[in-house]
């Protein structure tokens, strides 16, 4: 009876992956987000090539690992935004409703939406690969071992992005409000980690007692934002590689995987505690 | 309608690859430095 049960769960996640993903597939806003991401990339390059051309000179030991992390950060945004929305669509629309009428679970449900996004990644990640392993071959920067590890980790970094946004997406109800909640916070995010850089630039003799404390807190809330942002987890992974530490890489992995881990049973949970109405 | 989506976004993304790979193959610097021949050459410049 459990096998029969489990068989089916994961049979529900196949054919919830397959529907979803050749839907993606087959709109305009997958290549769109490849598209403006690949553009930002060659102008990035394009610039390091006429930096090269006019001082005959350019010393970066990872050239093509800061145009990837800009054309990850890109494809991130177009993912966390599909994915917060793709609860809240359903919902919306009543075809949730729908789905937990036949064997489909809150669990199976939000598996197969995590799954259906980390596949499009790994489809643009087979884009990116090619990309960057033809201006290699063209112009002789460095197609690096650190390029291939930056590649790979993206993967992980992305399964957080993912992950987020469907928490998002399993909090709200509607479409427009699960936008404007991921707005709200990611803005939220980057005005903590401004407001506290930007204390940290007054020395602390300046600074009255309330505003002490104030720099006080901004330090704890954006040592607590860097843990559950996932755009976090990027800008750590990218360092870990830069500084070659393979301790650290192996254990950004690890990082990785745990957030994505609480935050998609945290969706499941929400999903059937909020019930397919919201 | 929607195939047509796929195949068309699809080959727009590989020409687009395409026309940027032989944009960069006609910007290539003419020493053309490999990555490790380019740093040896920017150690040399600081060592004078």
């Amino acid at each position: 009876m459990a096998k029969e049960s489990f068989s089916l769960t994961v049979h529900s996640i196949k054919v919830l992956i397959k529907r979803e993903l050749v839907s993606s597939l087959q709109g305009w806003g997958f290549y769109g987000a490849i598209f403006v991401s690949l553009i930002v990339c060659s102008f990035l390059l394009k610039n390091f090539m006429g930096g090269i051309r006019e001082e005959n000179i350019l010393i970066s030991s990872y050239p093509l690992n800061f145009p990837l992390f800009v054309s990850v950060i890109i494809i991130s945004f177009y993912l966390v935004v599909i994915s917060a929305i793709s609860i809240s669509r359903e919902r919306e629309q009543g075809t949730l409703e729908i789905l937990f009428y036949g064997p489909v679970s809150s669990f199976s449900f939000t598996v197969g939406k995590y799954f259906k996004d980390i596949f499009l990644y790994l489809i643009t990640l087979i884009f990116f690969a090619a990309y960057f392993f033809g201006v290699s071959a063209l112009t002789n920067l460095g197609f690096t071992y650190s390029l291939v590890k930056s590649l790979g980790l993206s993967i992980f970094w992305v399964s957080c992005v993912i992950s987020f946004g469907l928490f998002i997406s399993s909090l709200t109800g509607r479409v427009r409000s699960s936008i404007i909640w991921l707005v709200a916070i990611l803005l939220a995010f980057l005005a903590i980690q401004f407001a506290h850089s930007a204390f940290l630039s007054f020395p602390k003799e300046a600074l009255s007692t309330p505003l002490l404390y104030l720099r006080r807190t901004l330090y704890y809330l954006s040592k607590g934002i860097s843990w559950v942002s996932p755009f976090s987890y990027i800008s750590r992974g990218m360092e870990s590689i830069q500084i070659e530490s393979m301790k650290l890489y192996l254990l950004n992995i690890g990082y990785c995987i745990v957030y994505s881990v609480i935050f998609l049973t945290l969706s499941v949970y929400i999903l059937k505690l909020k019930g397919v109405r919201g | 309608m929607r195939k047509t989506i796929l195949f068309t976004g699809l080959a727009f993304i590989l020409i687009f690859i395409l026309t940027s790979l032989i944009g960069f193959a006609q910007q290539k610097p003419s020493f053309a430095p490999t990555l490790r021949e380019e740093l040896v050459y920017g150690f040399n410049v600081f060592d004078g």
